[in-house]
């Protein structure tokens, strides 16, 4: 795998910048893609944030300085890509992101890219519960099994505070199900 | 639980038990949980997505290359030739036309007026006349005979009710 730090100087060239590129896309579209598929649910809107987050990558590599880690930078991009879809999605159909969220979900059943149980589908509801920050915890933490040291790095929060998030998410959902059981 | 003669000296974070158990029951509601999240992607999506990727990003510089060539230059070009062409034409206008009122038509005035090119209300109208003019016109409107009056409200007024009356 490529250097990160050769990989941003490639970015930032305006030769090598294409085939950087092609390179970072090969890199990071599986794991951005989850990310973002967690948040819109839907595999449609889920590929759509997901070339707008590229985009976006592409367009504003020349402000990256180097801060933080790349892919890191590119998570945030990716979770407000993906925050501002939903936002817009809500705003068109005048109704709140929860109520978006909650139409997402109970669509899922008859999605043909959802090939989840009964509890599975009721693990979404639970997390759709969730205040929004915790949501983002508990999905980039159980299903993407970021470290603590990553998620502070993407949400700039810090990892004391992460913890106590994730563990109030984890009991929420397991409560959540428990009075919920439907299977 | 009496204190153990000899310590070892090792020692733990603070709240560790009371802590500990909160993590325990954690880790089993964890357990419980399903292992996927059950979405999937259409067979093939992660080896096309790249091409599809960079073909978007290549899509907007281009779009931009061309609005800036159109609305930057092609404006400003457009700009300054009318530009140019108002500054000769007021120039060569201003030349020949300075007219007096007197030299202007009653009724180009009149049009002008009539076609709202200028807002004058009555209030307006009325400072322009002394009160020696405005009682002219209250004494003019007494000339009026009441043969000439029957014979215009014949003319012009259709609701025969009126003239009954």
């Amino acid at each position: 795998m490529i250097e990160e730090k050769q990989l941003v100087s490639a970015l930032q060239s305006s030769d090598e910048n294409e085939k950087a590129f092609r390179i970072l896309v090969n890199q990071y579209k599986e794991r951005l893609y989850w990310h973002i598929r967690k948040i819109v649910l839907r595999h449609e809107d889920a590929d759509d944030v997901l070339q707008n987050t590229f985009i976006k990558v592409f367009k504003n590599i020349h402000k990256f300085k180097g801060d933080s880690k790349l892919f890191t930078w590119m998570y945030r991009i990716a979770t407000n890509e993906s925050l501002t879809f939903l936002n817009k999605n809500s705003k068109q159909k005048n109704i709140t992101i929860e109520e978006v969220k909650d139409l997402l979900i109970s669509n899922l059943e008859s999605d043909i890219y959802f090939e989840g149980d009964a509890i599975q589908i009721q693990l979404q509801k639970a997390i759709a519960t969730l205040p929004h920050k915790q949501q983002l915890v508990f999905n980039m933490k159980y299903f993407e099994n970021h470290t603590y040291e990553n998620l502070s790095e993407i949400l700039d929060t810090s990892v004391g505070g992460l913890k106590s998030s994730y563990h109030i998410a984890v009991k929420k959902i397991t409560d959540f199900i428990k009075t919920n059981e439907t299977f | 639980m009496k204190d153990k003669k000899h310590k070892e000296g090792f020692d733990i974070p603070n709240d560790y038990f009371e802590e500990f158990e909160n993590r325990l029951f954690n880790k089993i509601n964890i357990e419980l949980l399903p292992k996927g999240s059950g979405f999937k992607v259409p067979e093939g999506y992660f080896n096309e997505v790249d091409e599809r990727i960079i073909h978007q990003v290549k899509k907007p510089i281009n779009k931009i290359k061309v609005i800036s060539i159109v609305s930057r230059k092609t404006i400003l070009y457009a700009a300054t030739i009318a530009a140019v062409a108002v500054l000769i034409f007021s120039i060569v206008n201003n030349k020949n036309e300075v007219l007096t009122l007197d030299e202007i038509d009653f009724s180009s005035i009149k049009t002008y007026i009539e076609e709202g090119n200028i807002e004058i209300d009555n209030s307006d109208l009325s400072l322009l006349f002394t009160e020696e003019d405005l009682s002219a016109i209250a004494l003019e409107e007494n000339y009026i005979s009441e043969e000439i009056l029957n014979e215009y409200l014949l003319e012009n007024i259709n609701d025969s009710s009126i003239l009954i009356e």
